[in-house]
């Protein structure tokens, strides 16, 4: 099918998902043409299908009805950084045989879009982030869409680290050394074995887990999985806090609670868990774990406030935080991974902490990491 | 500064020797000797030291202006107020009788004959500082090894004379300094409510002290409980301005004023 027909755009947002290649294409003929000087014109072919059919396009640009240069569009239901990499070879010959490629998805990740920009590929994807670059003729053109899956919605493939079965799982491979099968870490974060293979299978294909063909898994880039991981699951969000004041401040705190010894489970993040590894300036809030941060509060002669706090409280989601916790001075601590991840989503200079130690993380993996068999 | 303010100290205490058991200090350097151990935003530092004297225990002999002059101390030229002194580097040594045992009306001066009408200035707020005090060892911050025995005014009497210098002040608003209320904060936050509240309670029951004591917790009421947008709450905040965390301080000094008097009527019943 050819198409020469009036391309037009959604008036607001991103429009209803487009689900065929030639909806894909489409919206990108349209976005394409936006950014062409007058007289030069966009122009697509697509053959009936869904995407990663096998069925793919071309997408050519011309000036006064003359063709100045075409694409070969390579169409992705969902492309990961992974598949990048698994695409390059393919791609490379293609280029060869002075081939011009295009890689078209519904949506293109950040990250992946850099990895593209760095392999010297075309890319564009229907929320208009676009890059059609040729050396001869030289060509760029280049724009910004969305910035996350504008259709992504529930039931979809897991694409994110959130939720109770991701935070074991992330935990679990950030905290133990691999080798070990995605049975023995389904054991190791007490999840199930099928959310194990997902979410495994997702980070294989997101480069950050390396596993061997039906075996074990062998390498876990764990600061990237931190990184990610506390990106999608933020302290503020993913837990119910509460503000309170220490008028004593934090030194009065931290007495407090090694004196008290709550009879409930707690444990405390942020600054405070990073001293005795990484301890950055005068820690200035506090974020505490507790089963019921009201009685806890109520322990350690805290006021709640409205604004103002220097110690926050959560109830956590997840039990996960009060796994492979330790004592400093008396008071339960989280894990150095789990103090990464709050501080990195924390607020005021919390991130810059949080840094902080997640390169003591990476200089003293001996002193933090355990082996599985433990 | 806080090093010459210290060294200052040490000489007016030598030259005070004699008077030794009628000397107390008070003011910011005895504040830091109790709040030493927690930390806070701003750095310590004074440049004066405060010596209230005791009247009651004070000898005839020698006469405090002399002790002062032959060790090398002279009267603040420019202040001209009785018991402004300055050490020979130039460092202020303020000594003070407190009202109540200050002789005969006077606006400025205390009258304590023998000694002379220029020697000390007196000054409401400090009875609470005679009737509590205890006697700590003082050293020199500049590595030259001495140190004297003084009677350091205890957390309850500084904050009984902070109050005031304060509530003295509200009045006249350019005189106020944001410093004192700070004061304030670093007592409250380094001595637990139930032992500020024990110690006040003395004072209350103390007839030297009871007035200008029971004064004083008024003003902790109006000045820093009645929240932390009160005078004194904002004050103490605004000392850490750029530096600190002033709605975190008014705030927390607020709720330790709260605390303390909740504290004290607990007591009454």
């Amino acid at each position: 099918m050819t198409a020469t027909r009036i391309l037009s755009l959604p008036r607001e947002g991103y429009g209803p998902e487009p689900r065929t290649s030639a909806d894909i294409m489409m919206l990108i003929g349209a976005r394409v043409q936006l950014l062409l000087p007058s007289r030069w014109t966009v122009a697509f072919t697509t053959s009936v299908g869904a995407p990663d059919s096998g069925s793919d396009a071309t997408l050519t640009v011309a000036r006064d009805g003359e063709t100045v240069v075409s694409f070969d569009a390579e169409i992705k239901r969902s492309i990961t950084r992974g598949a990048v990499l698994s695409m390059t070879a393919r791609l490379e010959a293609m280029r060869a045989s002075d081939g011009r490629v295009l890689v078209v998805s519904r949506y293109i990740t950040p990250r992946v879009r850099e990895e593209l920009r760095q392999q010297g590929i075309s890319y564009a994807d229907a929320t208009g982030n676009l890059l059609l670059t040729t050396v001869d003729p030289l060509m760029l053109v280049s724009d910004r869409g969305a910035t996350s899956d504008p259709w992504s919605g529930p039931g979809r493939p897991t694409t994110s680290l959130k939720g109770l079965p991701a935070t074991l799982l992330a935990r679990a491979l950030i905290d133990y050394a691999p080798p070990y099968t995605v049975s023995e870490l389904a054991r190791l974060a007490k999840t199930s074995l099928g959310a194990s293979y997902r979410l495994v299978d997702y980070l294989v294909a997101e480069g950050i887990v390396s596993r061997a063909e039906r075996g074990p898994i062998t390498a876990v880039d764990w600061p990237e999985l931190l990184r990610r991981w506390s990106a999608d699951a933020r302290y503020l969000d993913t837990n119910t806090t509460r503000g309170f004041l220490e008028p004593r401040g934090l030194d009065s705190l931290t007495t407090n609670l090694a004196q008290a010894a709550p009879a409930q489970r707690y444990a405390v993040s942020g600054s405070l868990a990073a001293q005795p590894y990484a301890p950055f300036a005068e820690p200035r809030l506090a974020l505490l774990y507790a089963d019921d941060p009201v009685e806890l509060a109520a322990t350690l002669g805290l006021r709640e406030v409205e604004t103002g706090a220097n110690v926050l409280m959560a109830s956590p989601r997840s039990p996960t935080v009060f796994e492979r916790t330790t004592t400093w001075q008396g008071v339960t601590l989280v894990s150095p991974s789990q103090a990464v991840a709050d501080l990195l989503s924390g607020p005021g200079r919390n991130p810059a902490e949080g840094d902080h130690l997640l390169e003591w993380m990476e200089n003293n993996v001996d002193t933090w990491r355990l082996s599985s068999d433990r | 500064m806080i090093v010459e303010a210290r060294a200052a100290l040490l000489d007016a205490l030598d030259a005070l020797a004699a008077h030794q058991d009628s000397v107390i200090l008070v003011g910011a350097q005895a504040v830091y000797l109790h709040t030493g151990q927690a930390s806070f935003a701003i750095a310590e530092a004074t440049k004066d030291s405060d010596l209230a004297i005791d009247t009651r225990v004070l000898g005839d002999s020698p006469l405090i202006e002399d002790a002062m002059t032959s060790a090398g101390f002279v009267l603040d030229p420019t202040s001209r107020q009785p018991g402004a002194w300055i050490s020979p580097k130039g460092v202020p040594v303020d000594l003070m009788v407190p009202e109540l045992l200050s002789g005969k009306r006077s606006r400025r001066a205390a009258k304590i004959p023998p000694h002379g009408g220029q020697a000390a200035r007196r000054t409401v707020g400090l009875e609470a500082a005679v009737v509590d005090h205890n006697s700590r060892t003082v050293e020199s911050l500049d590595g030259d090894g001495r140190s004297a025995i003084v009677q350091v005014a205890g957390p309850a009497a500084l904050l009984v004379a902070k109050l005031h210098k304060i509530g003295e002040r509200v009045e006249s608003p350019d005189r106020l300094n944001d410093k004192d209320a700070h004061d304030i904060y670093r007592l409250l936050v380094a001595t637990t409510t139930v032992d500020m509240a024990t110690a006040t309670r003395r004072l209350l029951a103390d007839d030297l002290s009871s007035d200008v004591t029971r004064v004083a917790v008024g003003l902790l009421h109006t000045l820093f409980a009645e929240g932390p947008e009160s005078l004194g709450s904002v004050m103490a905040g605004r000392a850490e301005e750029g530096v600190g965390q002033p709605a975190l301080v008014s705030a927390s000094v607020s709720f330790l004023a709260q605390d303390l008097l909740a504290e004290l009527s607990g007591m009454d019943t």
